[in-house]
């Protein structure tokens, strides 16, 4: 893309209230009816051993994110575990590293560390 | 068929954009599967996503990332029993390790824990937060890619949701359709919201302009033609003709243009040709003037034995149109076409710019060119070190000179290449003709149409180029057997196109300045070329979408030159001009704000001459390069009331009467006045082709033509090269003397055209040593302009009256003006 420093200042465009209560309430109601049919699910334990692989992932990375704006702020990687019919998969993600995951990682790995 | 133009290529947003802005980076965007649909994850000015805007409103629940995005093709889904609610969806992470997953909150995230699990439910984090995905998952758009973006409001995509549920494949074009049913046009704004607003708005007038344009130009077929047949070496075929219905006006026919030919008679077989026009009505004659383009082989069959019973049609062409359209789109879908500092001024965006680093020469002159006087190295100085800049060139001031000597410096400094357009040929060939003089490498590029006709820079025209190549011994082979049997083999006609293709690219790809009108900026043969500079010559007489064709194609810095005070832009239908199609891109800049850098010394008209336009259109800023003994011409004999004045308002009281076509104007007692003139200035010496004769209405013109062939009692010959013709012809040129037929004279109707104060500015300004108006005072004086205008020359007395050989001051007492001429 073009490098080029600009600053574009446009006019705010007023929010419509009624509208925006309008949204709020189909997005409740969106809500409530998602859960509501799950009410009733059985409740499968959730029990499945953590992917084999490197500790300590947090990297400094600088790398592009795909939007190409500027550069972008440090990031930790995770893996996000997936499946692909019954194939386990894990994919790696790059969670900023203020975001709640990261800081509570970073936390736990600084205590394990002092011990 | 010969000289078709290759297919235009169309830019489209690719199928994974967003449905409501068009964003489409693929780590930004969700399919929704629910509806195939895809989705962003901006927010513009609404308080949620795009994605959770639309899942909510369409009630969908589930979606897919993009297969180039970060996770690839996942869908996303809950890991342990496989619901695809994202309204359910959550993350956990592992509690020792970099991991996480995804569950459903209802029920395998709120099932309680196996004491060992080594995933932390208790910290199940929600996959849609304030509204929108998380933005590690489905990152957020840049900042200037949703500046770029179209612009969505929140009840308008509530109405395309609406539109939607009825039909799934409706777009913002049906949601247009759906909302103005009137046939009013939307107007031009001076701000859009973004790109896709502009569209919105212009692509509607471009459209009616070109649906007026096609119905006049099909609806000019005439019969009962006379041909005269010409015949050339090459097979080449000439038939002139009268077209009766041009004295009209409403259909402005142009060298280039493509007319079809038919034989209606008995004498021959049936036969039809079409060819391109190369000569139009002029001061010499009002023929018409054909070349045919000829099949191979077909050349017998033309009916060059006939002279009676043809008939001819326009064949219209909605290229220029097409290519508006299409520069508009590209404006909008692809954002490669400007910068964005570009884009936004275009928008009429407030924008900040860092300043720009120009490499200031130490020298302004260029080789070749004139010297340059404060003015124009203060306009050269300034576009050199602003991405965007207007240049206003009153008359005479170097307009073209300053162009030239700013493309010069641009192609030095700025290492790319320039794009250099005008709207019309004329006006692209005299800057192309500047430029070669600077030692630049120039290519002209025109459109295959014109390729026969003749141009003083018909040697640097990219075909000429082509043809002198003598780098390629094979392509001069093949043009060598073209030229001798005028036809090549299949397989040789192959060879020869692709070569010549190939060379073409080579000669483009070479050049420093690439010359051509607006509208072919739009060729397919620069489709693949960038042009990082952009200059536009004569742009205020361009409609705003025509200016966007040459700006589209990557520019990031863009020069307007023109002058807002003259003639713009031709618009035919009053709909679309009334809507402000006649506005030009570079008058609605000046409207928002930006100043225009003025040129402010004339070299051309006589000081008095330049006074009252100077005063009227110019805040009394144009100062005079000329003083006036270098523009009086004492060896001519005329009766200036005042010697040293070579100015006069004649007042002629003839009335004006419709024109023998019913759609014009003519004004008996004025046309013989002006032969009166036109033979006086011969007497005194003057040549035919140093003197202009400008009326407003084609009625008038042709009859002047006709008054002074019959009534002259000079040689019939000078008359015809007197040039006889519209104010709008004469924009942009000079005479040494010019004579100006007002015509319009009635007790009570208005005065048409005179009425615009830019064409009477262009009017006043054509003149260097001499400017002989004649109209009817009483009539005139009751507009506000032209009241101002005969005050200014009653008060130096050149406002006269009677014969010519007995000019007597004038002391008519003028009407009272309506207050307003606008
Ligand atoms: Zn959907
Ligand atoms: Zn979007
Ligand atoms: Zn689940």
């Amino acid at each position: 893309s073009m490098d080029e420093e600009i600053v574009v200042t446009r006019e705010e465009e007023m929010v419509d209230p009624e509208a925006e209560a309008e949204f709020e309430h189909e997005y409740a109601k969106l809500m409530a009816e998602s859960l509501e049919s799950r009410k009733l699910e059985r409740k499968p334990i959730f029990d499945v051993p953590i992917p084999v692989m490197a500790k300590n992932r947090e990297s400094q990375s600088s790398q592009e994110t795909e939007t190409g704006a500027g550069p972008s702020a440090p990031t930790m990687a995770f893996a996000l575990l997936t499946k692909k019919g019954n194939r386990q998969q894990t994919k790696t993600v790059e969670l900023p590293s203020n975001s709640t995951f990261a800081v509570a990682m970073r936390n736990s790995q600084q205590a394990e560390r002092e011990e | 068929p010969i000289g078709a133009a290759p297919e235009e290529e169309a830019v489209e947003l690719p199928p994974h954009a967003c449905a409501y802005c068009g964003i489409h980076s693929p780590g930004c965007v969700v399919k929704c599967l629910g509806c195939r649909k895809w989705f962003c994850s901006s927010r513009g000015n609404a308080q949620s996503s795009h994605i959770v805007n639309h899942l909510v409103r369409a009630r969908h629940k589930e979606v897919q990332l993009h297969p180039e995005s970060q996770l690839g093709d996942t869908t996303l889904e809950c890991y342990n029993c496989g619901t695809k609610n994202v309204f359910l969806l959550g993350f956990i992470p592992a509690k020792s390790d970099t991991v996480v997953v995804l569950l459903c909150r209802q029920p395998c995230a709120s099932a309680p824990s196996s004491k060992d699990m080594s995933w932390d439910i208790s910290r199940w984090q929600p996959l849609i937060e304030n509204r929108s995905f998380l933005p590690w998952l489905v990152a957020t758009p840049s900042d200037s890619e949703q500046l770029r973006a179209r612009h969505i409001s929140p009840p308008t995509m509530a109405k395309l949701e609406e539109l939607w549920k009825e039909n799934p494949d409706a777009n913002f074009a049906s949601l247009e359709t759906a909302s103005t049913t009137e046939d009013e046009p939307n107007p031009v704004l001076l701000k859009y919201d973004d790109p896709f607003h502009y569209q919105n708005i212009f692509g509607p007038l471009v459209k009616m302009e070109s649906d007026y344009d096609k119905k006049l130009k099909e609806a000019q077929s005439e019969d009962n033609l006379t041909v005269n047949w010409d015949h050339g070496l090459n097979n080449k075929y000439w038939a002139s003709f009268r077209l009766p219905k041009m004295e009209s006006g409403d259909v402005k026919l142009a060298v280039g243009d493509e007319m079809r030919l038919r034989y209606m008679g008995n004498l021959h077989a049936a036969w039809e040709g079409v060819g391109y026009v190369m000569k139009i009505p002029d001061n010499k004659s009002d023929d018409v003037q054909l070349e045919l383009r000829l099949a191979p082989k077909a050349e017998k069959s033309v009916p060059t034995d006939c002279t009676l019973n043809f008939m001819a049609d326009y064949v219209w062409k909605a290229t220029s149109y097409d290519r508006m359209q299409l520069a508009m789109k590209t404006f909008a879908v692809d954002e490669q076409s400007v910068s964005g500092y570009i884009f936004h001024k275009l928008l009429g965006h407030h924008v900040a710019v860092a300043a720009m680093k120009p490499t200031i020469p130490k020298q302004f002159q260029a080789p070749g060119l004139p010297e340059l006087n404060p003015s124009q190295i203060k306009a050269i100085k300034a576009v050199l070190s602003t991405p965007l800049s207007l240049i206003q060139g009153p008359p005479g001031t170097g307009k073209t000179v300053t162009s030239a000597t700013i493309i010069y410096h641009l192609a030095k400094t700025s290492n790319s290449q320039v794009l250099v357009c005008a709207p019309s040929n004329v006006a692209v060939d005299q800057l192309c003709e500047r430029i070669h003089k600077t030692g630049l490498k120039v290519v002209r590029l025109t459109a295959k149409s014109r390729e026969d006709v003749e141009s003083s820079v018909g040697f640097l025209s990219l075909h000429k180029q082509v043809e002198m190549n003598d780098t390629n011994q094979e392509l001069s082979k093949l043009q060598e057997l073209k030229a001798q049997f005028d036809q090549l083999s299949s397989q040789d006609e192959k060879k020869f196109k692709s070569l010549t293709r190939m060379a073409e690219r080579e000669i483009l790809s070479n050049a420093d300045v690439v010359c051509c009108t607006c509208v072919g900026a739009g060729d397919p043969r620069l489709a693949k070329l960038k042009f990082r500079t952009v200059l536009i010559d004569e742009s205020t007489q361009s409609a705003e979408p025509e200016c966007m064709i040459p700006l589209v194609l990557g520019c990031k810095q863009a020069v307007l030159v023109g002058d807002h005070k003259q003639l713009g832009p031709v618009i035919m239908n009053k709909k679309a001009a009334k809507a402000g199609l006649n506005q030009s891109l570079f008058e609605r800049l000046v409207l928002l704000g930006m100043a225009p850098i003025r040129l402010n010394t004339q070299y051309r008209m006589h000081p008095c001459l330049s006074e009252y336009p100077s005063n009227m259109f110019y805040d009394g800023t144009l100062q005079n390069g000329v003083t006036q003994h270098m523009r009086i011409r004492r060896e001519v004999d005329f009766p200036w009331p005042v010697a040293d004045m070579p100015m006069m308002f004649w007042s002629n009281l003839g009335t004006e009467e419709i024109s023998a076509s019913g759609t014009s104007y003519l004004n008996r007692t004025e046309a013989s006045n002006v032969e009166k003139v036109v033979t006086r200035f011969f007497k005194a010496g003057v040549k035919p082709t140093e003197i202009g004769v400008i009326t407003p209405y084609e009625g008038q013109r042709s009859y002047i033509v006709s008054t002074m062939q019959n009534v002259g009692t000079f040689k019939k010959e000078s008359y015809k090269e007197v040039e006889v013709a519209s104010v709008d012809a004469f924009q942009g040129r000079e005479k040494d003397f010019i004579v100006l037929s007002c015509v319009r004279s009635n007790d009570n109707q208005g005065i048409g055209f005179l009425s615009d104060p830019r064409r009477l500015n262009v009017a006043l300004t054509r003149a260097k040593y001499g400017l002989v108006i004649i109209g009817n005072p009483k009539v005139l004086s009751k507009h506000e302009l032209w009241h101002h205008l005969l005050v200014h020359f009653k008060d130096r007395k050149c406002l006269v009256e009677g014969p010519l050989t007995n000019l007597q001051a004038s002391l008519l007492q003028f009407s009272r003006p309506k207050p307003s001429y606008r």
